[in-house]
């Protein structure tokens, strides 16, 4: 049973495996885009890893390893192997890309070790070039290839075991979330709980395990939550041949990371291959319809935006690319929550500044490539595709302008609040002006194909755009609100001349007012040339 | 029917690298015509409908409908409905919203296409299904609700990219009775490879093969030039002969 099961679990690897290396070549910009990452990690890695990594084999030869350093580098491994088995786990609503096929042909068990195959075949891949380059600097550095290879073995197991793991909690989840029947946006609710739980828990944890001589990163960063003590000690474990110090919990790290593999292995196979069987169903079709509300009912592209909210509330999924943003607000909002006056008073320009970033990343950072499936009704009944991008800047700013009320409200509890209401109604320019911006990043680099993410299989916003969009226009409008609103608290106390407000409000208009128009105005006119050739 | 035709082509091509998809298409039909488009599977139906409706730019040629260069997106889309061979519609909304969406996209009010509208779905028995939500709708009623969006603003041309598609006999007759009416003010393009439904309603038909236009004429002329000594030859001979040789009739 076992043998006919892995034998069809390779052939479904490599099928898999295949179509990817396919899809991944099947451009040249594709291509183009290989070719530039492979090119960052030749060019940077030697560039950044070179010292540290040829340092870091030196001391270990040196007779007392720093296992204060390799802790925290095995907690780094540890969280990266946990974060791409979990995120692998949830990120796939489909067998691969020959999934009915592979369903109905193979079993659920050799399904699951297939896909799991390829995935871990695709994972070492993209890791092992930078690997073998920094193992490489360790060697140099310790003057041989043997600390370069017991470190590689031990990352290696220390990496499969934590992916394991977190494929296991991937998997668990999707089981919970299947069982429990739960409604789509009740589903959000959940992960928004386990979301709020890590990473709150990750700040407690922080201050709780963080080893001595890692102090140095503060507690700031998820890799220094679990180094703790046990990793530093596995790190001690294996590297006993070059003088560093065997504790017993070392070993027993070593000896639970070895088991846990075929573990975690037979329960993972064991936990997918039931949720294969099940039938996830699909989210409630019992919508009726709902009349357009009188504010969105005047004018076109407010109707076209309004349907745009009326699609996410009925399915969230529309906006599963938000996903990441919404990580990068949330543990800052973690922080004023830990300190609620400081919340008070900083709250509504952070929130015009969350509000702008989101009013971008909804609806307009793959304007269009969202509408794939529609585009033959679409570009053969809109004269020009300028409304439906207006439709769009009006759903962004809906949730935007949404987030900077809930700022408003809070003013007049804060420490300035003329100045949070003054830079609350800056969010009528700064969040429209965000999601016009986000129009012409997306336009840069439409998406019109499919593809799996956070379990949606949607034409999703590119992670180029999607990240130059966060740290870009997020850093540029949230930076230039929160720079505008203490000119403004400035001013008002008398520490900042008025006249020097005034300007910093002109010129924040004017700055935030010029990307938007003219990210909007490069959308419309590349939009209106699209045809379905380029699609 | 007086007037310039519906649609004129003149030497339409398109390329894709090396491949001829639409190797120099002349043709123009009439207004108020049913036009029945064959051709087997790849032979350049869909890319012609395309190009016909500014979907895809051709490499080379040019044609007009209704009028209207097809180049001129902004222009042509008052004239022309497409029912492409996927339905586009937004899984999101009721039937009910997304015909008034579709409305939108036109820039017209929902009470100016409402009657009609409301009557074909009434005829497609689609009326009750309108308030729920498309993600809960059957594949035929899918294409009964794209249909009617595509004709529901009373265009001047309406392209039907195999419109009788998932649908069951009573509401794929129904369709074919639709379409018939609908050629009282409309020329439509009809693109399928159900043959008695273009023997039934088409008044013209064109046989597309390797992306050459290889015959036109009226379904009961066509099917009389087969030459397989036969005399109860129908469209189904005619297209068989006409797809398996190279040449084309004269």
């Amino acid at each position: 049973m076992w043998r006919t099961d892995l034998r069809a679990a390779r052939v479904a690897a490599g099928a898999e495996l295949r179509a990817t290396w396919r899809r991944l070549t099947s451009s040249w910009r594709r291509i183009a885009g290989l070719a530039v990452g492979l090119l960052q990690f030749v060019v940077a890695i030697p560039l950044f890893l070179f010292g540290p990594a040829a340092g870091l084999g030196e001391s270990i030869v040196s007779g007392d390893p720093p296992l204060g350093t390799l802790g925290m580098l095995c907690s780094a491994v540890a969280v990266g192997g946990l974060y791409i088995g979990g995120a692998s786990a949830i990120n796939q609503n489909r067998v691969g890309s020959i999934g009915p096929l592979l369903r109905t042909a193979v079993p659920p068990r050799a399904v699951t070790l297939g896909r799991l195959g390829s995935e871990l075949v695709q994972t070492a891949v993209l890791f092992i070039l930078p690997a073998v380059a920094i193992l490489v600097f360790v060697g140099v550095g310790a003057g041989g290839p043997l600390v370069p290879l017991v470190l590689a073995v031990a990352m290696g197991v220390l990496l499969l075991a934590w992916t394991l793991a977190g494929r296991i909690a991937g998997a668990a989840l999707r089981y919970v979330g299947v069982l429990s029947r739960l409604g789509a946006w009740a589903k959000v609710a959940l992960g928004a709980v386990v979301l709020v739980l890590v990473l709150g828990g990750s700040q407690v944890a922080v201050q709780a395990f963080l080893p001595d001589d890692a102090s140095f990163l503060g507690g700031i960063s998820i890799p220094v939550i679990l180094p703790g003590r046990p990793l530093q000690a596995y790190a001690g474990a294996v590297l006993a041949p070059f003088g560093a110090a065997v504790r017993p919990v070392g070993v027993l790290t070593v000896v639970l990371t070895l088991g846990a593999i075929p573990l975690g292995l037979a329960a993972t196979t064991r936990l997918e291959a039931a949720l294969l069987l099940q039938d996830e169903g699909r989210d409630s079709t019992e919508a009726s319809t709902r009349s357009i509300p009188a504010p969105f009912a005047r004018w076109r592209a407010a109707r076209i935006g309004w349907r745009h909210l009326l699609g996410t509330a009925r399915d969230p999924k529309t906006l599963s690319h938000v996903f990441p943003v919404v990580m990068g607000i949330v543990p800052g909002g973690f922080f004023l929550v830990i300190e609620p006056d400081i919340f008070l008073t900083v709250g509504p320009p952070l929130l015009v500044g969350a509000g702008a970033v989101l009013a971008g990343a909804t609806y307009c950072l793959n304007p269009l490539g969202d509408d794939r499936d529609q585009l033959p009704l679409v570009l053969s009944s809109v004269e020009s595709t300028a409304t439906l991008l207006r439709g769009r800047v009006v759903a962004g700013s809906t949730i935007g302008l949404t987030c900077a009320a809930i700022g408003l409200a809070l003013a007049p509890f804060g420490d300035a609040p003329i100045a949070a209401v003054a830079v609350s109604a800056s969010a009528l320019l700064t969040v429209p002006a965000a999601a016009g911006t986000a129009l012409g990043i997306g336009a840069f680099s439409p998406q019109f194909e499919r593809r799996e993410y956070m379990n949606v299989e949607r034409a999703h916003p590119s992670q180029l755009v999607l990240l130059g969009f966060m740290f870009g226009g997020g850093l540029f409008f949230g930076g230039g609100t929160v720079g505008l609103w203490l000119a403004t608290s400035a001013a008002l106390d008398g520490s900042f001349a008025p006249l020097l407000a005034g300007v910093a409000w002109v010129v924040a208009a004017v700055g935030f007012a010029t990307p938007g128009l003219l990210g909007y105005g490069y959308a419309v006119d590349r939009f209106d040339s699209l045809t379905l050739d380029a699609v | 029917m007086t007037g310039p035709p519906a649609i004129d082509a003149e030497s339409l091509s398109k390329r894709y690298g090396s491949t001829v998809a639409v190797d120099s298409l002349s043709l123009s039909i009439d207004r108020g015509t049913v036009f029945g488009f064959l051709g087997p599977n790849g032979a350049g139906k869909t890319t012609t409908m395309r190009m016909l409706t500014g979907l895809v730019e051709p490499s080379s040629g040019t044609a007009r409908v209704a009028g209207t260069d097809v180049e001129e997106r902004r222009a042509l889309v008052d004239h022309i409905g497409l029912l492409p061979e996927e339905p586009p519609l937004y899984q999101e909304l009721t039937g009910s919203e997304q015909l008034r969406f579709a409305a939108d996209l036109r820039d017209m009010s929902w009470e100016s296409v409402a009657d009609r509208a409301l009557d074909l779905c009434d005829r497609l028995d689609l009326t009750e299904d309108l308030d729920r939500q498309i993600d809960g709708y059957s594949k035929g009623m899918g294409q009964k609700t794209a249909f009617v969006q595509a004709v529901q603003h009373d265009p001047n041309v309406v392209f039907l990219d195999e419109p009788t598609s998932g649908l069951d006999p009573r509401a794929a007759r129904t369709l074919r009775e639709l379409v018939v009416d609908i050629a009282d003010d409309a020329t439509v393009f009809l693109s399928t490879h159900i043959l008695p439904v273009v023997e039934e309603i088409a008044d013209e038909v064109g046989v597309l093969h390797g992306g050459d236009l290889v015959a036109t004429g009226a379904p009961g002329e066509l099917a009389g030039r087969v030459d397989d000594g036969r005399e109860d030859t129908n469209l189904e001979d005619a297209f068989l002969e006409l797809t398996s040789r190279e040449a084309a009739w004269d």
